[in-house]
């Protein structure tokens, strides 16, 4: 069973997912979709509500936030394999907080929000290690923030 | 007709004394009848008298003593029996006739006399069938009449199935009993009567015995009969409440499903149906104990007969003739007797049925015919100022509801209304909206009550809906007009084909009191949406489906549609040349990867297995789904050809662990298994057993079951979908293969039931969108779907077919309650619906709540803008109810509701400067 296996195997490169029971994983393969995009195309949009988690299997995606009101977009990261994007939202039940555009041409692993929460539920495991993954950002984000705020004091000083 | 007593008539109470009912709605009728009874007496008389006579001189001889004597034949007269002193009066002299031809004479009569006999029970029977069906009718008219009266808080106590229990089977025995219920006593008691006073004649002590026999069965019969009557009300009541719950289980289904209730509600079930059981069990045991009784006294008589009657006749003070006259006669005593116990005790049984009918529709408080009078006036648009003084609403256990509640407005503001659920917001609607009563203080409309507004008024002036809004099983496109059907308008055109109906269909809807309004005439009111032909009816309902976002659900319903060629001739082949259009469009484009194609030499990969051996769609029933597939004698032995059989069956093995691998530890409700196509959670549990037999007998050793449910797997498998490699492109030749063979011999009885897929055939088993595509959308490539069906939508522009379209999208069933819409989708219709009526006030109970935040917010605003009034609509009021406080600022005035009270009252912008409840709501 070939296809079924490779993506078992990319699915548990990802940080999240690599402690789930294989046949978990497995299920998790079968259920989700197998979703090419070309260059330019729109993953998702921020703001809009989210009903599934990306994993990219092959090229690269831009994650873009929305600056200002004057509808203009910065890129505030960039997606390569085997990166996990769009859970937030799916956990948080919350729009997307932005918008993520191939920069190439992409192949997606597309993960349901019901399977993600029901797998969730059966495996706490699963749910221990995005309660860490979780942790782990708002510590970066915590971190980012007192720095942005000792360079805006430091600008202003 | 005097519209007036027919209101009159509706107001009053039901009558609670079925007889009562029954006399004062046939008088006329039960009169005639008796009348025909009363005139088939003599020729009851005679039928009977004729015998004896028969037997008694031409056969015996009596009065022939002589060669040559005769007799008179017919002389008409009438003689009083001799008891009551004898005396006769003679109309006819009659003609003499000797011995032979009497006798073929008295018999010719005897023959003629059973004719006429015959002939008028007869025309007797289908007048009271006739009367009986009327009655029937009008009482169950009279009955749903009154559920669309009855007072909105009664809704919560009665059950829908019980009301419908109620007026379609309880009252059915009453049909039968309507015809009889005068009839009967006097038919059969004339009969008894007759057949009485004619014993009497020949033997005034025979007939006393018969007397005797009969006044103990008058005494017993009904002291034995009370308990039998309880057990018919107990039945009635058990199996009404029986159609209740099974109305309430189908309701809740969701619920026993989810919650595993399912045995629970079959306990219930059983212990309801063996109480219903024993009550009628009872009720047969003493039924025929009383009927053997009646039986058996019947039988008595005669014996009696024979004992005292024959001691006469041999003492010769009873002659033969009369012996047997009497006997004869006594004959025909019990059935009418038995007949008049019988009419009886189904008067009393139905008297009671017919009681615990009449209570339940009695209501009180029901609203006046009156109310909804039947008005084509025009009816003037409402304006000026609502009010709302003190009002206070309960419910019907008391407590409150809205209290103290004032505020005015004009009919045309934009008013939204804020507050929580409980907060008196919503039941303030409803009040508005005449589903609730105040029960003090007072709603008015410049100074006058509104509830006093009859229903034609606010019917067609007010829209009104709630988040819950029941839509019935309609089309899409009669829902959206149905709030616009309030009276006919107009005659139904000729130009119809003629309908159906019976020549006397208007007479009997006069005699048995329905109503005379034509359900098949024009009932659009075209004027009241602004309109006057169908043409801009369409372009209105368009552009309204518009402004609530349900014109791509409405697309999308037609692409899902099937049409039959046989009575969509031109569109079919409209589609089939956009099908050849799209074919070249997309073909050498990048969509062209977006579709796989069926093409006779190809495996299509996006498609099912059991679809590529198909090749074309099975006929619904004709035994070819896959489960049934399987097990076709004919393709078993075309995929036994090449050894596919065992390819197959291999392949099912490995699904089927997969499947349990995968699933078997999952709840049969988990979403998981929406992904698993080609099993359902039911089958899998079935499987390991399977796949262990299978494992350990292979092949050709497994039962045939087992080797069916294996093969039956990989036959819903779909390569590009499942993504197990299951099909290399060898075995998808193998397959091509025997796709071939197994048309190329198909049985005759076979290849009718398979549309095959051909290019240039419009498959009417197929949606509207898969024969454009004449293909499968591409699975694991981003908006697929909707590229493909963007593609379409433009090519349906081009083609100028998208009216054509969006007509059969609302043509498309809703379902029973709109379930084969969702939520949302239903309170669109909903709000689609009350836009349709052009309203001067619309009331919205909060309404849209199904819907997404920013989809609701952007139709709030544009109904918010469209209530201003533009060029083509009037402007109209809002009173809505917005479970999104932020979009109050879109009207012109807030009522805000807290703790049933109203707690502010002003615009947007002075609340928000307030800084009081609003704003903090909105904030």
């Amino acid at each position: 069973m070939g296809k079924l296996d490779e993506e078992v195997a990319l699915l548990r490169s990802i940080p999240m997912l690599a402690n789930l029971p294989a046949n978990k994983l497995k299920l998790l393969a079968f259920a989700s979709d197998q979703v090419a995009y070309s260059q330019n195309d729109i993953l998702f949009r921020q703001g809009d509500d989210a009903d599934a988690a990306y994993i990219v299997v092959k090229g690269f995606a831009d994650v873009l936030v929305a600056t200002g009101a004057g509808g203009g977009e910065s890129k505030v990261a960039e997606l390569g394999p085997n990166s996990f994007v769009g859970d937030m939202a799916i956990l948080g039940d919350m729009p997307r907080t932005a918008t993520v555009r191939a920069s190439t041409d992409l192949e997606t692993l597309r993960i349901r929000k019901n399977h993600m929460m029901d797998l969730m539920r059966d495996t706490p495991d699963l749910a221990m290690e995005v309660l860490k993954e979780l942790v782990m950002r708002l510590a970066k984000t915590t971190h980012d923030l007192s720095t942005a705020r000792d360079e805006v004091a430091r600008l202003r000083a | 007709m005097a519209k007036a007593d027919a209101h009159l008539d509706a107001d009053r109470p039901l009558e609670k004394k079925l007889l009562r009912y029954v006399w004062s709605h046939t008088r006329s009728e039960q009169l005639w009848i008796l009348f025909v009874i009363i005139a088939s007496m003599p020729t009851y008389f005679m039928v009977l008298d004729l015998p004896v006579r028969i037997i008694n001189q031409p056969i015996q001889g009596d009065g022939f003593d002589s060669v040559g004597a005769t007799k008179t034949f017919m002389e008409i007269g009438l003689s009083a029996p001799s008891f009551l002193g004898g005396g006769s009066v003679t109309f006819f002299p009659g003609v003499e006739l000797e011995r032979w031809p009497y006798l073929i004479a008295l018999s010719s009569l005897f023959l003629a006399l059973v004719c006429v006999n015959g002939l008028f029970k007869f025309y007797i029977n289908t007048y009271k069938g006739r009367l009986g069906e009327r009655m029937l009718r009008r009482m169950r008219f009279q009955l749903t009449d009154r559920v669309l009266r009855f007072p909105f808080g009664h809704f919560k106590r009665v059950k829908g199935s019980e009301i419908a229990s109620m007026v379609k089977d309880e009252v059915e025995p009453f049909g039968e009993f309507i015809g009889d219920a005068f009839v009967q006593p006097v038919y059969l008691g004339g009969q008894a009567l007759v057949a009485f006073i004619f014993i009497l004649n020949q033997s005034f002590w025979l007939g006393m015995i018969a007397v005797a026999i009969i006044a103990f069965q008058v005494t017993i019969i009904p002291y034995l009969r009370r308990r039998v009557l309880e057990l018919g009300r107990m039945r009635q009541l058990t199996a009404r409440l029986l159609s209740g719950r099974i109305g309430e289980i189908v309701d809740g289904i969701a619920a026993v499903h989810v919650n595993d209730t399912s045995n629970y509600e079959r306990a219930e079930l059983s212990s309801r149906l063996g109480q219903i059981f024993f009550i009628r069990y009872e009720l047969y045991q003493r039924k025929f104990f009383i009927k053997f009784l009646n039986n058996f006294l019947a039988q008595l008589t005669p014996f009696l007969f024979y004992v005292v009657g024959g001691y006469f006749a041999i003492r010769g003070s009873l002659n033969v003739g009369q012996l047997l006259g009497v006997i004869n006669a006594y004959k025909d005593l019990p059935a009418p007797i038995n007949g008049l116990i019988m009419w009886d005790q189904k008067r009393t049984d139905i008297d009671i049925k017919y009681a615990q009918i009449v209570e339940q529709f009695n209501v009180k408080g029901m609203m006046n015919a009156e109310v909804q009078a039947v008005s084509d006036a025009p009816v003037a648009p409402l304006q000026g100022t609502l009010q709302s003084a003190n009002v206070q609403v309960l419910d019907d256990s008391g407590s409150i509801l809205v209290e103290d509640a004032d505020f005015r407005m004009d009919v045309r503001d934009r008013v939204a209304v804020l507050g929580s659920i409980g907060s008196g917001s919503g039941a303030m609607a409803n009040t508005l909206a005449g589903l609730n009563e105040p029960s003090s203080g007072r709603l008015t409309l410049n100074g006058s009550n509104l509830l006093d507004l009859p229903q034609y008024v606010r019917g067609r002036r007010l829209a009104y809906f709630s988040s819950d809004s029941y839509l019935p099983q309609t089309s899409v496109l009669e829902a959206l007009l149905y709030v616009n059907k309030h009276v006919p308008l107009r005659k139904r055109p000729d130009t119809l084909p003629p309908l159906d109906r019976h020549p006397k269909h208007r007479s009997e809807v006069i005699a048995s009191g329905n109503m005379l309004l034509d359900i098949y005439d024009g009932w659009i009111d075209y004027e009241a949406m602004g309109v006057s032909n169908t043409t801009e009816l369409f372009e209105k309902t368009k552009s309204i489906l518009d402004v609530v976002e349900l014109t791509e659900t409405v697309n999308e319903l037609a692409m899902r549609q099937q049409l039959d060629p046989a009575t969509n001739q031109t569109l079919c082949d409209q589609l089939l040349d956009m099908r050849l259009k799209l074919r070249e469009r997309i073909n050498g484009s990048p969509m062209a990867k977006l579709v796989e194609v069926w093409d006779w030499n190809t495996y299509n990969k996006q498609a099912t297995l059991a679809e590529n051996l198909l090749f074309g769609t099975a006929v619904n029933g004709a035994d070819l789904e896959a489960e049934r597939l399987v097990q076709n004698a004919y393709l078993r032995s075309v995929l036994a050809e090449d050894g596919l059989d065992r390819a197959l069956f291999d392949m099912g093995v490995e699904l089927a662990e997969t499947a349990i691998e995968l699933f078997a530890d999952l709840s049969p409700d988990n979403p998981f298994f929406e992904q698993l196509n080609f099993m359902s959670p039911e089958q899998l549990e079935a499987y390991p057993p399977i796949l262990a037999r299978a494992k350990q007998n292979g092949f050709a050793g497994v039962t045939d079951a087992d080797r069916d449910l294996l093969l039956v797997l990989p036959f819903g498998y779909i390569e590009e979908r499942n993504r197990l490699r299951l099909l290399d492109d060898g075995f998808a030749d193998r397959i091509l293969a025997a796709r071939h063979r197994f048309h190329a011999n198909l049985p005759t009885e076979m290849a009718e039931n398979i549309n095959v897929y051909k290019l240039e055939r419009y498959n009417a088993l197929e949606s509207i969108q898969d024969n454009i595509l004449f293909g499968r959308v591409a699975q694991g490539t981003s908006n697929a779907s909707d590229q493909v069906q963007t593609a379409i939508r433009e090519l349906l522009v081009e083609e100028g077919l998208s009216d054509a379209l969006f007509k059969v999208g609302l043509d498309f069933d809703m379902g029973t309650g709109g379930k084969r819409l969702s939520e949302n989708q239903r309170q669109r219709i909903n709000l689609a619906r009350a836009l349709m009526k052009n309203p001067d006030l619309m009331i919205i109970n909060r309404g849209l709540n199904a819907l997404d935040s920013r989809a609701e917010k952007r139709i709030v605003k544009r109904v918010a803008e469209l209530a201003k009034g533009t060029g083509t609509t009037p402007p109209f009021g809002l009173f809505w109810v917005l479970s999104t406080p932020a979009l109050a600022a879109e009207f012109d005035k807030v009522v805000v509701f807290q703790r049933q009270r109203v707690v502010e009252t002003g615009t947007p912008d002075e609340l928000a400067e307030a800084e009081g409840t609003y704003a903090s709501l909105v904030s």
